[in-house]
C-alpha cells in the first residue's frame, strides 16, 4: 500500500460526534487540500492523522503502517505539523524555534548537523533577516513561515498544515502555496493542508477532499470534485466555475444572477 | 499551467548562493558561546557574593586575612593577620553553612520556578503561588502546635512534617487537575486555590496558638537561614543533584511547552502529559526539600526565572542553570543584607529577598519596555 490511507475514521468530543466514518487516500508525494465549511471537522481530521487526537474508530496508515500504534517520537518523524493557532508566548527566537523541529531526530542535544540544517532552511524560506528575532514579535505571516520551517526541519514524510494561508496577505498566500507545491513535487513530501480559499486550492492542489458535517462529501481531482453542485452542498453558496487562460476561477453568484446561471 | 512566478526568489534577501547556512550557523554558535560567557559571569558573581557574605558580619573579616589563614605565603605578602580560633569558628560553623544554604536553597527555588513556569505555560507560576510553600508552613505549624515531641526531635519532626505537607499539596494539585486532563491552566488555578486554603488553615493555626507557639509559627513563615547545619545542606544538595539532571534532560520539551504550547510539543514527539508529571514531581520534591528547612522564601521562585529570562532569553538549555545561579545570588545577597543592614539584629531572608528583589525586578521590567521602544 502506498501513501496516506485513512480508513473508517470516527471521532467525537464527549459523545458529540465530529467525524463519521472517514475513508480517504492521499498518494505519496501529492498535495491534498482539505476543504469544508467551519465546523465541518477539518482541523479534527488533521489532528487525528498525527494522533494529537485519538480516533474512536478506524485507523491511519502511512505506507501500510498503522501510525497510531507507533511511539509518539516515531510519529513525529513521519508527520510534520503546522498548527492553526499561531499565537506564541515569549520565549524562543526564530532560530531556536526552527531548531526545535529537529527534536524527533536529536540525541540528547542538537548536533552541528541539526544547526546547519536549520540555517539552510531559514535561508531557503527567506527568514535569514529574522533568524535571531524573538518569535512572538513577528507578524502573523512571518510567524507562519517560521512554523512551516519548523515542520520542514522535522524532515517529515507527510506535512500537515492547518489553514497555513488564512492569516497571510495575497503575496505570502501565493508564496506559501508555491512552497507547498514545491515540497510536494521536489522533495516528494505528501502535503495535506486545510485551505479556505477555493480558487487557491484548485490552482495548487493535486487533489481535494471535501468535508461536510463530519463526513467526507467527495475527494479527487480538483476540477472533477469541486463542481458547482458540490460547492453548494458543502458551503451552502452558489458558485460559477470559469475557465480563464487554462486556469479555474470560482465566482460566487449574486442573487440577481442566479436565474441566469440556471 | 501553474504560475511559476518566482516570488520566492525575489523576496529573499540578496545573498551569495554558496552560503549554505554557514553564516547563520556561525552566528548561532557565536550567540551560544556568548550565553556561555554570561553563565560564567554569573558563576563569578556568585563567588564574589559568597566571598563578601563570608567576610561581612558582626566580626568583620577581609579576603586578605582569609588568604593569610589558608595560604600563609600569600598572606605574608599582604601582611595580613591570620584568623584566630574564634574567628575561624565563626567562619566555618556559622557563616559558611549559611552561605552554602543560601546558594543551594536559592538554586533549588530558582530552577523550580523556571520549570514550574515552563510546564504551566504561565509566567505567574512559582512554588509559592501553587501552594507548596504554604503547605510546608502548615506542616511546620501543626508540629509546633500539636507535636509534643521531645526537644531534640522537634526540629526533625518540623522538617519532616513540612516536607510531607508540601508533597501532599503537590499530590492534591495533581490529583484534582488530572480530573480535567492535567492542562496547564487547570494546574495553576488548582494550585492557587489550594494556596489560599493552606493559607487559611495556617492563619487558623496562628489564631489558636498560645503565646509561646505563635512566634515559632510566624517565624517559620518568614523564611530564614539561621538554623543552617551542614546536615541540612547535604539533604537539600542531594535533592538538587538528583532532580536537576531530570530537568536538564527535558530542556527542549520545556522550550516547546513554554513558548509554543502543548500541541506543537506533541507534534514534535514530546509526551506532554508524562513530561509534565515527571517535571512536576521533581519540582515538588526539590521545593519541599528547600522550604522545609528554610521556611517560606516566596519571591525567589517567581522572580529568579524572570530575571534570568530577561538577561539571556528563553532557551531552557541555558535558562535552567542561569535561573539557578540567579536564585542563589538573590538569596545570598538578601541574606547578607539582612544580616548586615541592622546589625546585630538579623532580618529574616524571606523578608529581605522581596526588598532586594522587587526593585531589581521592576528595573528590569522597565528596561525591557524602554529597550523595545
Amino acid at each position: 500500500m502506498n501513501g496516506l490511507e485513512i480508513d473508517g475514521l470516527s471521532f467525537g468530543y464527549r459523545g458529540r460526534p465530529v467525524l463519521r466514518d472517514i475513508s480517504l487516500r492521499v498518494e505519496a508525494g501529492s498535495f491534498c487540500a482539505l476543504l469544508g465549511a467551519n465546523g465541518a471537522g477539518k482541523t479534527t481530521l488533521l489532528k487525528c492523522i498525527n494522533a494529537l487526537l485519538r480516533p474512536q474508530a478506524g485507523r491511519v496508515c502511512w505506507q501500510g503502517r498503522d501510525t497510531g500504534r507507533l511511539s509518539i517520537r516515531e510519529r513525529a518523524r513521519i508527520y510534520g505539523y503546522v498548527p492553526q493557532n499561531t499565537q506564541v508566548r515569549a520565549g524562543l527566537d526564530v532560530f531556536e524555534t526552527v531548531l526545535s523541529g529537529r527534536l524527533p531526530h536529536m540525541g540528547r542535544r542538537a548536533s552541528p548537523g541539526d544547526v546547519d540544517r536549520t540555517s539552510a532552511l531559514l535561508e531557503e524560506l527567506g527568514l535569514t533577516e529574522l533568524a535571531f528575532r524573538p518569535l512572538h514579535q513577528l507578524s502573523g505571516g512571518e510567524r507562519q513561515r517560521v512554523l512551516i520551517a519548523r515542520a520542514l526541519a522535522q524532515d517529515p514524510e507527510v506535512l500537515l498544515l492547518d489553514e497555513p494561508i488564512s492569516s497571510l496577505d495575497l503575496r505570502y498566500q501565493y508564496e506559501i502555496m508555491d512552497l507547498l507545491r514545491r515540497v510536494a513535487g521536489e522533495r516528494g513530501l505528501t502535503v495535506v493542508a486545510v485551505i479556505h480559499d477555493l480558487s487557491m486550492a484548485v490552482e495548487h492542489a493535486d487533489t481535494l477532499a471535501l468535508l461536510r458535517g463530519g463526513a467526507l462529501y467527495g475527494a479527487g481531482e480538483p476540477e472533477r470534485t469541486l463542481t458547482p453542485q458540490a460547492v453548494e452542498d458543502v458551503f451552502g453558496i452558489r458558485m460559477e466555475l470559469l475557465r480563464w487562460k487554462g486556469r479555474t476561477v470560482l465566482l460566487p453568484l449574486r442573487e440577481a444572477e442566479e436565474g441566469e446561471a440556471r | 499551467m501553474r504560475p511559476r512566478d518566482p516570488i520566492l526568489r525575489r523576496s529573499r534577501p540578496e545573498a551569495p548562493p554558496d552560503r549554505d547556512g554557514g553564516t547563520l550557523s556561525r552566528t548561532y554558535h557565536a550567540r551560544r558561546r556568548r550565553r556561555g560567557l554570561y553563565l560564567l559571569g554569573a558563576v563569578l558573581a556568585l563567588v564574589c557574593t559568597a566571598l563578601a557574605a563570608c567576610c561581612m558580619g558582626v566580626a568583620d573579616l577581609t579576603p586578605g586575612r582569609l588568604l593569610a589563614t589558608w595560604l600563609p605565603p600569600l598572606g605574608d605578602l599582604l601582611s595580613a593577620q591570620p584568623l584566630d580560633q574564634t574567628e575561624r569558628n565563626v567562619l566555618l560553623m556559622l557563616r559558611l553553612p549559611r552561605v552554602a544554604m543560601a546558594v543551594v536553597a536559592g538554586a533549588g527555588l530558582g530552577v523550580s520556578g523556571t520549570v514550574m513556569q515552563a510546564i504551566t505555560g504561565n509566567s505567574m507560576a512559582s512554588p509559592f503561588t501553587t501552594g507548596l510553600s504554604n503547605a510546608a508552613a502548615l506542616g511546620a505549624a501543626l508540629v509546633i502546635l500539636f507535636g509534643g515531641f521531645p526537644v531534640y526531635l522537634q526540629e526533625t519532626a518540623t522538617v519532616l512534617a513540612a516536607f510531607a505537607m508540601a508533597l501532599l499539596c503537590a499530590a492534591l494539585v495533581y490529583g484534582i487537575s488530572s480530573l480535567r486532563g492535567l492542562g496547564p491552566e487547570t494546574l495553576v488555578l488548582t494550585g492557587i486555590a489550594l494556596n489560599y486554603l493552606f493559607n487559611a488553615v495556617n492563619s487558623s493555626m496562628q489564631y489558636i496558638a498560645n503565646e509561646q507557639q505563635l512566634p515559632a509559627i510566624v517565624h517559620w513563615t518568614f523564611g530564614s537561614l539561621t538554623a543552617a547545619s551542614w546536615g541540612d545542606i547535604g539533604v537539600m544538595a542531594v535533592f538538587l543533584a538528583l532532580v536537576y539532571p531530570l530537568f536538564a534532560s527535558k530542556a527542549w520539551a520545556m522550550n516547546l511547552m513554554a513558548s509554543n504550547g502543548d500541541e506543537s510539543a506533541s507534534a514534535l514527539g514530546v509526551n506532554v502529559r508524562d513530561t509534565r508529571l515527571a517535571l512536576g514531581i521533581g519540582v515538588a520534591l526539590l521545593t519541599a526539600s528547600v522550604v522545609s528547612f528554610t521556611g517560606i522564601i516566596g519571591f525567589v521562585g517567581l522572580v529568579a526565572p524572570h530575571i534570568a529570562r530577561m538577561l539571556i532569553g528563553g532557551d531552557h538549555r541555558i535558562l535552567l542553570p542561569f535561573s539557578a545561579l540567579c536564585g542563589s545570588i538573590l538569596v545570598l545577597a538578601a541574606d547578607t543584607v539582612g544580616r548586615v543592614a541592622f546589625s546585630p539584629t538579623t532580618l529574616p531572608v524571606g523578608i529581605v529577598v522581596s526588598y532586594v528583589g522587587v526593585p531589581l525586578f521592576l528595573y528590569l521590567i522597565l528596561r525591557e519596555r524602554w529597550g523595545r521602544t
